[in-house]
């Protein structure tokens, strides 16, 4: 991994990304654990007893762990009956959201299927797709992105088998019309 | 058993047991974040990121099992020393008599599943 900057460039730039993910703690001991976190960083570095580089700040900052392990350890204690630890982070409102909303647009394709199969099998697939890389890049509610993605799926292969469905009875061939008995008049 | 629910089972037992180990590192004396995270780190099923230490000794502190003061570093800047109270004592005192016998009845009982 190339990184890039100065040590405290680095440190700082860890510290701030914690600082944001500690919005829920009180302004006290949030300041505590960011300086306890600091003052590590610093005595982790002094440890080397020569100039630090920016290579020796992160892997500092690996041995310290990412950030949101420092905050799933703040929220784990918050609640001593807590079991499934939620870290909550700014902005996982709108993000649960937008996952749930994914999930609502891959129930409706399915009801476009039976008014237009090919505009849905579009749809869908553009549904799965977006909600399988969702499902891998988000940090938060990827279970519900996992869900969407498989709903679309299901779409896409009840609207492919409708269109399928729907061209092999148009290719059929005609069925000759019933004769129609002609009945002659007498003379 | 899965990597997966190794980690969950991990989890659970790190969650009522790490600041006690934390108390009993203590016990022995004053100390600061770094070296308690490198003495306790040496025992790698105690956690995985020492940064995950912090928010504990914050609550540690709060509830008053330990108090911090500073103290000056050779050739540093002065460092935050974390020192056990005679609460944080009695609630390692308290801990260790029943996880020897918490202990002992897990072990009863996987022995008998194992025999």
């Amino acid at each position: 991994m190339t990184v890039t900057g100065t040590p405290s460039q680095v440190i700082e730039a860890y510290l701030d990304h914690l600082r944001q993910m500690l919005v829920g703690a009180e302004p006290a001991e949030r300041e505590e654990i960011l300086a306890s976190v600091r003052e590590h960083l610093h005595d982790s570095l002094g440890a080397l007893r020569r100039e630090p580089t920016v290579v020796d700040a992160q892997a500092a900052l690996d041995e310290l762990g990412p950030a949101e392990d420092v905050v799933r350890a703040w929220a784990d204690g918050g609640d001593p009956n807590l079991t499934a630890v939620e870290v909550v982070e700014p902005g996982t409102r709108d993000r649960r959201l937008l996952a749930v909303g994914t999930i609502a647009l891959s129930i409706c394709s399915l009801a476009v299927t039976v008014l237009n199969p090919i505009l849905a099998a579009g749809l869908q697939l553009s549904l799965a797709v977006i909600a399988l890389v969702a499902a891998r890049k988000a940090t938060t509610h990827t279970s519900l992105y996992r869900a969407a993605a498989t709903i679309a799926s299901v779409g896409v292969i009840v609207s492919t088998v409708v269109i399928l469905t729907l061209f092999s009875a148009n290719d059929a061939p005609a069925q000759p019309d019933e004769p129609v008995p002609v009945r002659s008049g007498p003379g | 058993m899965s990597g997966l629910d190794r980690s969950a089972v991990l989890a659970n037992l790190r969650r009522g047991t790490l600041e006690y180990c934390v108390l009993a590192h203590l016990d022995r004396g004053p100390s600061y974040g770094l070296d308690i995270a490198r003495t306790l780190g040496a025992e790698s099923a105690l956690f995985d990121s020492e940064g995950t230490l912090y928010p504990l000794l914050s609550r540690l502190r709060k509830t008053g099992h330990v108090t911090t003061q500073w103290r000056e570093s050779t050739g540093g800047a002065p460092r935050r020393y974390y020192e056990l109270t005679e609460d944080g004592r009695a609630a390692l005192h308290a801990f260790v008599e029943t996880w020897r016998q918490f202990a002992d009845s897990v072990d009863a009982v996987l022995r008998g599943k194992s025999a």
